[in-house]
């Protein structure tokens, strides 16, 4: 092992050969997410509950619209597992962090803002086997849709749940211990009570339909009914989706600033 | 032979800091050259571990201007010229410790090799562990290993024997003085005088955010140490007239003992037992004062002790 003299020469040549920021931001995702998917109650919990609640809601409803009840049912559970994972997930990353361990992530080199990152990329890749899971359940048990249209499915309830990653990790940041992962539930079914996810929207008094519309909850099931059966592609959604993901952005952004300098142990 | 560069290894100039009311940080200057072993020496809340902080861009202060071999904190810190051991820094408890460390090793700009880091902070016996299973020192010496991943120029440990007993620590030290000896740079807190006298040459007592005293571990101890007698059967104002004794008033925690800070025990020790008071005094004890009486000395604020 050799030691090197203290100069500013090398200092220069250490700034130059690092890992680039975005080589650290991937290499800490990666591991965040081998943690998470390893955690067994985790993956058990995000997935059995959306299939579990997919198989009950299917046999109750599911031949209702020519079978096409069926299909909504398998796109609002799998959009409620995303949306369980993501919030779980964003929590529990941060809640990891909150003790103290970001401030060891930063000593060892990572940036906060590739925490952030770092945190959302894991966040987004452990919700993907409960999506799967509901799908492939979904297609097991006479969901009748193409390939096409399902992988689209898919990869459209995939992004737009980006908004409740970012719910999860402000919520992680701004709440403590069990207060975070009771807000997480909280918030988790409020979101799924009122984006229609659980029973349609049109069931509820219309106060409720007023403020479900403005969830990302209640366009991500359009924007998966618009992928499995066509119709008009809801803008509408998009721009909700997108202000929450915008809002909740810079949130992140601002908590994550206070987390680093006040946070001793 | 390198060339020899005037860049200090840590350089700090002016630094204040407040959180809130309280002043963590008041006009510290500092500068520590390559290759020196420092101890940072001061009670709690003397600023220790803000000024760490500050070294690794973790605190930022309200004015003044810190500088790592060079260049700023941050850039030390993500280019790994400097590693630090944080004070309880926190694990990941569910996770094991090879697990932890491999992670925190891709982090790094130019790492050491894991298996060297092992070696090195002497955990082999610990990495198939889950990091909630280890014991306080276990955890700590985990925690050094984490400081040497990125095998730093400048290393800082922030009160590193922390949860350690006597073995544990004697081990601690022996590493580090390996580590050291490859000519890195070496700033530790501690509580303890005789840990910093016997590991830094050079000792930085801070109070209140200021230095309040700098030089060798000999001439520190000088200042601060002193010796305390503490004994019975006389007044502490018969005690306080002996030559070398600097005052005398009843110990706090049973009043029918004195107890005398003195700048020479040996002369008080000689005077006591010569003159009148031989007869009258009983159980009579010489002993090192506390780190908290010590700082009294030097720190005159008699005025507010709490």
């Amino acid at each position: 092992m050799t030691t090197t003299a203290a100069t500013t020469t090398a200092a220069t040549a250490r700034t130059t050969a690092a890992p680039s920021a975005a080589t650290r931001t991937v290499r800490y995702a990666l591991h965040t997410t081998r943690m998470t998917v390893t955690n067994v109650m985790f993956m058990v919990f995000t997935i059995a509950l959306p299939v579990g609640m997919y198989l009950l809601f299917g046999m109750m409803f599911g031949e209702a619209a020519d079978g096409q009840a069926r299909g909504m049912i398998m796109v609002n559970m799998a959009a409620y597992g995303g949306l369980g994972a993501a919030v779980t997930a964003g929590t529990q990353i941060q809640e990891d962090q909150r003790n103290g361990f970001l401030r060891q992530l930063i000593v060892a080199g990572l940036s906060p803002r590739s925490f952030l990152v770092g945190s959302v990329m894991a966040a987004s890749a452990v919700i993907l086997p409960a999506l799967v899971a509901v799908g492939v359940v979904g297609l097991a048990t006479g969901v009748e849709v193409g390939a096409g249209p399902f992988l689209t499915t898919v990869v459209v309830l995939w992004l737009g749940l980006l908004p409740t990653i970012l719910i999860g990790i402000v919520l992680g940041m701004v709440l403590k211990g069990g207060a975070a992962m009771a807000g997480g539930v909280v918030t988790m079914m409020a979101m799924a009570i009122f984006g229609g996810l659980w029973m349609p929207l049109e069931m509820f008094p219309s106060w409720m339909q007023q403020v479900g519309q403005a969830m990302p909850t209640y366009w991500i099931s359009q924007l998966g009914q618009w992928s499995m059966y066509d119709g008009e592609l809801p803008v509408t959604g998009l721009l909700v989706i997108g202000a929450w993901t915008v809002v909740l952005g810079g949130l992140c952004a601002f908590s994550l600033r206070r987390a680093v300098g006040l946070k001793r142990r | 032979m390198t060339t020899t560069t005037t860049t200090a290894a840590i350089s700090l100039r002016g630094l204040s800091k407040h959180y809130g009311a309280v002043r963590a940080l008041d006009g510290l200057d500092l500068e520590i050259r390559p290759g020196e072993i420092v101890a940072l020496l001061g009670p709690n809340g003397a600023g220790k571990s803000t000024a760490m902080e500050m070294m690794v861009g973790l605190a930022t202060p309200d004015t003044g201007a810190v500088s790592v071999l060079g260049t700023d904190p941050v850039t030390a810190t993500r280019t790994g010229l400097i590693g630090t051991m944080l004070q309880a820094g926190a694990l990941l408890p569910d996770q094991s410790v090879r697990s932890m460390l491999r992670m925190l090793h891709s982090l790094q700009a130019h790492p050491m090799p894991l298996a060297d880091v092992i070696a090195q902070a002497d955990i082999e016996d610990l990495v198939g562990r889950k990091m909630g299973a280890l014991s306080g020192g276990q955890a700590q010496r985990v925690r050094f290993a984490i400081a040497l991943l990125g095998d730093p120029q400048v290393l800082l440990l922030d009160e590193p024997t922390v949860g350690m007993d006597v073995g544990a620590r004697r081990a601690f030290w022996d590493q580090m003085r390996e580590v050291a000896a490859t000519g890195r740079t070496v700033v530790f807190a501690t509580h303890h005088l005789d840990e910093a006298e016997r590991e830094a040459a050079r000792v930085i007592v801070m109070d209140r955010g200021r230095v309040v005293a700098d030089g060798t571990g000999p001439e520190i101890s000088a200042v601060v140490a002193g010796r305390v007698i503490t004994l019975r059967g006389a007044s502490p104002e018969q005690i306080a007239g002996l030559p070398g004794v600097e005052s005398a008033a009843a110990d706090e925690t049973d009043p029918r003992r004195v107890r005398a800070l003195c700048s020479d025990s040996d002369a008080a020790l000689a005077a006591l037992f010569t003159g009148e008071l031989a007869a009258a005094v009983h159980e009579v004890l010489v002993s090192a004062p506390g780190l908290e009486e010590a700082f009294l000395r030097i720190t005159d604020h008699e005025g507010d002790a709490r």
